[in-house]
């Protein structure tokens, strides 16, 4: 009864927590082990607005690959998306929960080509203060990261 | 109010001839929209630009090239490959490769961009002369590597 009792408990509390927000940011190598940190550097988060977070892994590679091309002549050697993990209660709070998703480069005033795979929206961190918010949940832990290098 | 819009793009041409290109200068220029995607095109073909107002030039074209025909942006950038200036070759050569590279790990169009003619101009490119940091890309391109 009391084994019952226990997998009742768990699964209602699986029940009403809600899954979080994943989001992707695809950068060089090198800044991704600042953004997240690793064995080199602290965690140091995104340094100025606007951050764009992808909604899934294709866009975040593919806008990766734009800032290779656009990082000259200091050519990066290896790119990486970062996966983001966020407490969903917390991406609405930044701004960047499923009500906030915006047509890609509609806020740049830039136009680009449909990405196989991706959703064609994209989360913005528009300003300093919800960057610096986010940098200090990241820092808290409260953001789980994965990071996958671009082959 | 079209030739105040051209002079301050004038103004702006002028701040990018320096080695570093700010965001801000960048961001002037793409919210400029179409008036200056044309604007850097039709500059990119005079030859008094300066190798980093080419390099920047280049580099504002091909964050704004789905506002315009991605496929004259790619065209300027495989032209340039074959420049007689050793940096604005290098740079080209670089971005021809890393577009070529997004288009095959994303499945996005790649215009006129394919491996085999690429590798080409790249060898031909490595003939005349790249910097360090180029000749080591274009050389693991050509190796197949990447």
């Amino acid at each position: 009864m009391l084994h019952l009792l226990i997998i009742q408990a768990k699964f209602s509390s699986n029940l009403y927590t809600e899954p979080p927000t994943i989001l992707f940011h695809g950068t060089t190598s090198n800044r991704a082990s600042k953004i997240v940190g690793n064995q080199f550097y602290e965690t140091q988060g995104f340094k100025k607005a606007p951050v764009f977070l992808a909604e899934d892994y294709n866009t975040a590679r593919y806008f990766a690959f734009e800032k290779l091309a656009a990082l000259v002549p200091n050519q990066p050697k290896s790119l990486t998306v970062v996966e983001f993990k966020i407490p969903t209660q917390l991406a609405n709070d930044l701004g960047i929960g499923q009500d906030s998703r915006s047509v890609i480069g509609v806020f740049e005033e830039l136009r680009f080509p449909d990405i196989p795979g991706g959703t064609g929206h994209e989360r913005i961190l528009r300003n300093l203060t919800d960057v610096q918010r986010f940098n200090d949940v990241l820092k808290a832990g409260q953001i789980k990261v994965r990071r996958q290098r671009v082959k | 109010m079209m030739t105040k819009k051209v002079d301050s793009l004038d103004k702006l041409l002028a701040r990018i001839g320096s080695r570093h290109l700010l965001p801000n200068d960048k961001e002037q220029f793409i919210k400029a929209g179409k008036l200056a995607y044309e604007y850097l095109i039709e500059k990119l073909g005079s030859t008094q630009l300066t190798d980093y107002q080419v390099i920047h030039a280049l580099e504002i074209l091909v964050s704004m090239r789905h506002i315009g025909e991605a496929s004259e942006v790619i065209g300027k950038i495989l032209d340039l490959t074959q420049d007689k200036r050793i940096r604005v070759r290098s740079v080209a050569s670089n971005m021809a490769i890393s577009l070529l590279r997004q288009s095959e790990h994303c499945g996005t169009l790649a215009y006129q961009l394919n491996r085999k003619e690429l590798g080409d101009l790249i060898n031909h490119a490595l003939l005349i002369g790249l910097n360090a940091s180029s000749t080591s890309y274009a050389l693991d391109f050509i190796n197949g590597k990447i």
